[in-house]
């Protein structure tokens, strides 16, 4: 049963990690918790479900034209009410706010147009498993957890290696010295926001998919989520956000399945508490000398 | 200039609330008109619910009104979104409390928002008839509070007989969700399977409208070894356990209450809920002229299949009309009235309030077979 | 000329200061007999508020630190206050200061171990300690009665004198606005309240000018919960039935929220944030599954088109300037 367990705990937390990419991503350029992610993400696997089930289009057609159209949402979200804060130097919690304003706006938005009721989400991709004596692991289980490392590390990559990658780190580390260098930092800023939402349509869609039912509601408790593993891993440290991720997966699961089912949410965020005071900038952060 | 916003802003919301003060006490105007308001989430985690509340109480307002209404007048519906939140309802409950031209309330779908409105509506002496609150405490907070619907001291005891006796199982394995309702049919459940033979060998429960993930609770069950689950929640995690129990190939009968019969289970979990058995207190047979007019007035109306949640409240609509018939437009002689009913036929059953204000309603079994609920008994 | 006009009017306001305080007084004591019993309601509700976002003013606005998980002190001084009063039979005064200063208590413990983090560390932190609490009421059947709640919370008592009616009870909360605001504008005025604005200005440099930061941040978060476990304990006892639902992470939010309108670090804002997002959902009832949605919508509009709050009067630091023009809110 541990082995299982363990399984479950890591899907738990590979799909964690899947949504806190796209968000650490962003809050470490920006400094912003991004409320609206949790909206976005559930969005982008809603339009996927309307584009397979009214439309009738196949799935991955379907699953690229969300990504699509869900990343323009992010640089709308990013445009109209993140821009004009940032033009006039508001405090950080004002551009908060308006994330909040916007989850509300989408999610009830979504309710109206949709509906409110759990809708199924067809299990297109790989519905086989591979059984052994205790337990057992689906392909799905695999590709979750594959695709959030093969994620992690192509992102890294893209950071580290392309042009505007470097672009995204300059403008991460000092907004003002990257504009004197001549980067446009509203494009790398709207960019960024672009690259957050199509990997939270990845996340939502493959989420959606493996639970086989998307609702309205599921954005709020996955983006919490993916705030404490973006958190517990390091803000904008990618590795961090997976490693975040798993952990809280695993510790819900063997919470859930050693203690007591209904203390498990805390147990989770006991432990990010527990972490963030011995190390305070998260597992994989580095401390930041703060400049005078 | 600061100081001169301040005053502009007061001066502003003072009008504001004058307006809305005075919006707020109308008095009928429209005499041709008899107004019941109907409050219950439209927007957030129980949406679906409070939107089978409107269209079944919709539904009912048209047969009313196509049949000379009440008296002669018509009948008028006034929604209000409680948001499933204690607040949001107790405010709704004070602003119609406030509105003469509300005779009576039908509301609300959680006991939390119905017991946090309960206090409102009982010192302003107006009808809270709840189609669906099952909180032990919700009718006595005052003898204005009316239900529609078994508590769990009566639904849970009769689903333990269908688990122990009708599907033979002994070693019960019980999932609920973290509510009142949750947890009162979890405790009535146990109790009555225990006294007739069952074996409880795990009780797991789950925060409601943020859980997706059983594998973990689900494991942990697989490792006890039970007969049967006893699933305590609504639809949608019910779909998503029977979907997550395949997932992990465990193989274990299932049994619901009166919340699952709802077409969207099937629609959600397909044929991992076949074989379920649930507890219910509406369902269309041959025979019950009345069960089958609903159904198919609210297909053809709709498009879907009502849940018991719209049968439940399309009743409530039914009685209360009946008492505003008879009583008049008097709050308090409509109380009188409403709490006198008996043996009213309804789609969900023969109803008779007792001295406090519940219902007792029969009760059926119902089996998922072929993707289709079947009566088993 | 225009300044002399200006002059002239702001010297017609302030010999006239008196007359405005004593119609403004006069018009607060008389409005629950003019207004329906419904709109005393809201005003209660928007009374509660007020003291929520002042007090989540002192900690966010004031010092600086982003707070999430306020609902948690609420709803840890509701509890309180409504089992102390249900189990002990003891007045209103004694169960909710005890309620309030239990709460203080766990924030102290709360604050030492967690003020050393910074900005959305912090945040989260809080967020995590507001579920935490949550989960705990939700599951401790035997303390809170978990999602059953507390029904039959008793009505107010103080002395001997029984809370009944919504006036009275409008009376009471009038008063704990009042005390708050005058209580919260001497701690920014005094000492505490100047270390708690150097806290937010540069907690590095006044680090340096000797002020033990740790310290007084614990203190800002301790009075806050304080008076937000008040705020509590008056909510519990007015709508006399509370559960774990009322105090969710959702709930503290929409304290946040207020603040953020009406003013960081505004006390009379705050207080306008909160009546306004009391009301506006009231107002935009009729237009019924579009409210949430024109709700959204126009929060995020009043954050784009006036970031700083509506009473905000502070003028941002732009950054990368030496000259820093900063005028003082009252």
């Amino acid at each position: 049963m541990f082995i299982q367990q363990m399984i479950n705990g890591i899907t738990l937390g590979s799909t964690y990690a899947l949504t806190a990419i796209g968000y650490t991503m962003v809050f470490g350029i920006l400094e912003l918790v991004n409320f609206s992610h949790g909206t976005v993400y559930m969005f982008g696997a809603f339009i996927c479900l309307i584009l397979m089930s009214t439309f009738g289009l196949n799935f991955f057609i379907a699953f690229g034209i969300s990504i699509v159209l869900t990343g323009a949402l992010g640089i709308a979200i990013d445009r109209i009410a993140l821009l004009p804060l940032r033009k006039r130097n508001a405090p950080k919690v004002t551009a908060l706010i308006s994330t909040i304003g916007v989850s509300i706006f989408l999610q009830n938005l979504v309710m109206v147009l949709w509906g409110s009721e759990t809708k199924n989400f067809p299990r297109v991709i790989a519905t086989k498993h591979i059984q052994y004596d205790s337990f057992r692991i689906s392909y799905l289980q695999i590709i979750i957890l594959v695709t959030s490392l093969v994620l992690m590390l192509g992102l890294t990559l893209f950071i580290k290696k392309t042009k505007i990658g470097k672009a995204m780190r300059a403008t991460a580390q000092n907004i003002e010295v990257a504009k004197l260098m001549g980067i446009n930092v509203d494009f790398i800023i709207s960019f960024t926001f672009f690259l957050g939402a199509t990997l939270a349509t990845v996340a939502g869609v493959m989420v959606g998919m493996y639970y086989q039912s998307v609702d309205p509601m599921m954005g709020f408790m996955a983006g919490l989520k993916a705030f404490s593993a973006a958190v517990l891993g390091g803000i904008g440290i990618l590795p961090g956000a997976v490693l975040g991720g798993i952990l809280i997966g695993v510790s819900e699961t063997i919470a859930t399945g050693y203690i007591h089912s209904g203390y498990r949410d805390a147990i989770a965020f006991g432990i990010l508490i527990a972490v963030l005071l011995i190390k305070p900038t998260g597992l994989l952060g580095k401390a930041v000398q703060k400049k005078v | 200039m600061k100081k001169k916003i301040i005053v502009l802003l007061s001066v502003i919301m003072i009008v504001g609330l004058i307006a809305t003060g005075c919006a707020g006490s109308k008095t009928s105007t429209d005499t041709n008109e008899v107004v019941v308001a109907v409050t219950a989430p439209f927007t957030g985690d129980y949406a679906q619910y409070g939107n089978a509340f409107k269209t079944a109480t919709e539904l009912k307002q048209k047969e009313i009104n196509e049949t000379g209404g009440i008296n002669g007048k018509t009948l008028k519906l006034e929604f209000y979104d409680d948001k499933n939140d204690a607040k949001e309802a107790s405010n709704i409950a004070q602003r119609l409390v406030d509105d003469k031209s509300v005779l009576g309330v039908i509301g609300n779908f959680s006991s939390s928002a119905s017991l946090a409105a309960a206090s409102v509506y009982e010192s302003g002496g107006l009808v809270q008839f709840s189609p669906t609150a099952s909180h032990t405490d919700f009718t006595k907070q005052g003898n204005y509070m009316f239900r529609n619907i078994n508590t769990q001291a009566i639904e849970a005891p009769m689903a333990a007989d269908m688990v122990v006796n009708e599907m033979n199982k002994e070693k019960i394995a019980v999932i609920y969700i973290n509510n009142d309702w949750g947890i009162t049919a979890k405790d009535h459940f146990i109790e009555a399977a225990t006294d007739i033979g069952g074996t409880i060998v795990a009780e797991e429960s789950f925060i409601g409208g943020q859980t997706q993930d059983f594998t973990s609770i689900l494991t942990k069950i697989n490792g006890t070894n039970p007969d049967v689950i006893f699933i305590a929640a609504f639809y949608s995690e019910t779909g998503m356990i029977a979907q997550q129990l395949q997932q992990l190939g465990y193989d274990y009968p299932l049994a619901g209450l009166s919340a699952l019969y709802n077409e969207e289970l099937i629609k959600l979990a397909g044929d991992t809920v076949e074989g379920l058995y649930l507890t219910t207190n509406f369902f269309p047979s041959e025979s019950d002229t009345i069960v089958t007019d609903f159904l198919n007035d609210y297909k053809e109306a709709y498009g879907q299949e009502p849940d018991q949640f719209a049968a439940v409240a399309y009743d409530t609509l039914g009685m209360l009309a009946k008492a505003i018939e008879v009583a008049g437009e008097d709050r308090v002689a409509i109380r009188d009235e409403l709490a006198k009913i008996s043996d009213y036929e309804g789609v969900t059953g023969n109803t008779t309030f007792n001295e406090n204000r519940d219902v007792i309603k029969t009760m059926r079994i119902l089996q998922i077979q072929d993707g289709k609920f079947k009566l088993f008994k | 000329m225009i300044k002399t006009i200006n002059e002239s009017i702001k010297n017609r306001i302030a010999s006239n200061r008196i007359v405005i305080y004593s119609a403004v007084i006069i018009g607060l004591i008389s409005l629950p007999f003019m207004l329906t019993p419904f709109i005393v309601r809201m005003l209660i509700m928007a009374g509660i508020y007020m003291v929520l976002a002042m007090s989540l003013n002192l900690i966010t606005g004031v010092t600086g630190q982003l707070s999430l998980g306020h609902a948690a002190f609420y709803g840890i001084g509701a509890y309180t206050s409504a089992l102390l009063s249900i189990k002990l039979g003891w007045g209103f005064i004694t169960t909710a200061f005890l309620g309030a200063g239990l709460t203080a208590v766990i924030a102290v413990l709360l604050g030492m171990a967690t003020l050393k983090l910074q900005g959305a560390y912090l945040a989260i932190v809080t967020l995590g300690f507001s579920e935490i609490v949550r989960i705990i009421l939700l599951n401790w059947m035997s303390l809170t009665r978990g999602p059953m709640g507390i029904t039959g919370i008793p009505r107010p008592r103080i002395l001997s004198f029984q809370f009944t009616s919504s006036t009275e009870y409008y009376y009471l909360i009038l008063i704990m606005v009042v005390v708050t605001y005058i209580s919260m504008n001497r701690i920014i005025e005094s000492r505490l309240g100047r270390a708690f604005r150097a806290i937010k200005e540069d907690d590095l440099a006044a680090q340096s000018m000797g002020i033990n930061v740790l310290k007084y941040k614990v203190m800002a978060f301790t009075l806050s919960a304080f008076y937000a476990g008040l705020a509590g304990s008056f909510y519990a006892h007015y709508v006399t039935y509370i559960d774990p639902q009322s105090f969710a992470f959702g709930e503290s939010i929409q304290i946040l929220s207020m603040v953020v309108l009406g003013g960081l670090g505004s006390m009379p804002g705050v207080m306008v944030g909160a009546g306004i997002l009391v009301f506006a959902p009231e107002l935009m009832r009729s237009l019924a599954e579009y409210r949430m949605v024109i709700y959204g919508g126009i929060l995020s509009t009043m954050m784009i088109v006036r970031p700083q709050g509506i009473l905000g009067g502070r003028k941002v630091k732009k950054k990368g300037r030496d000259t820093v023009v900063v005028t003082e809110s009252s």
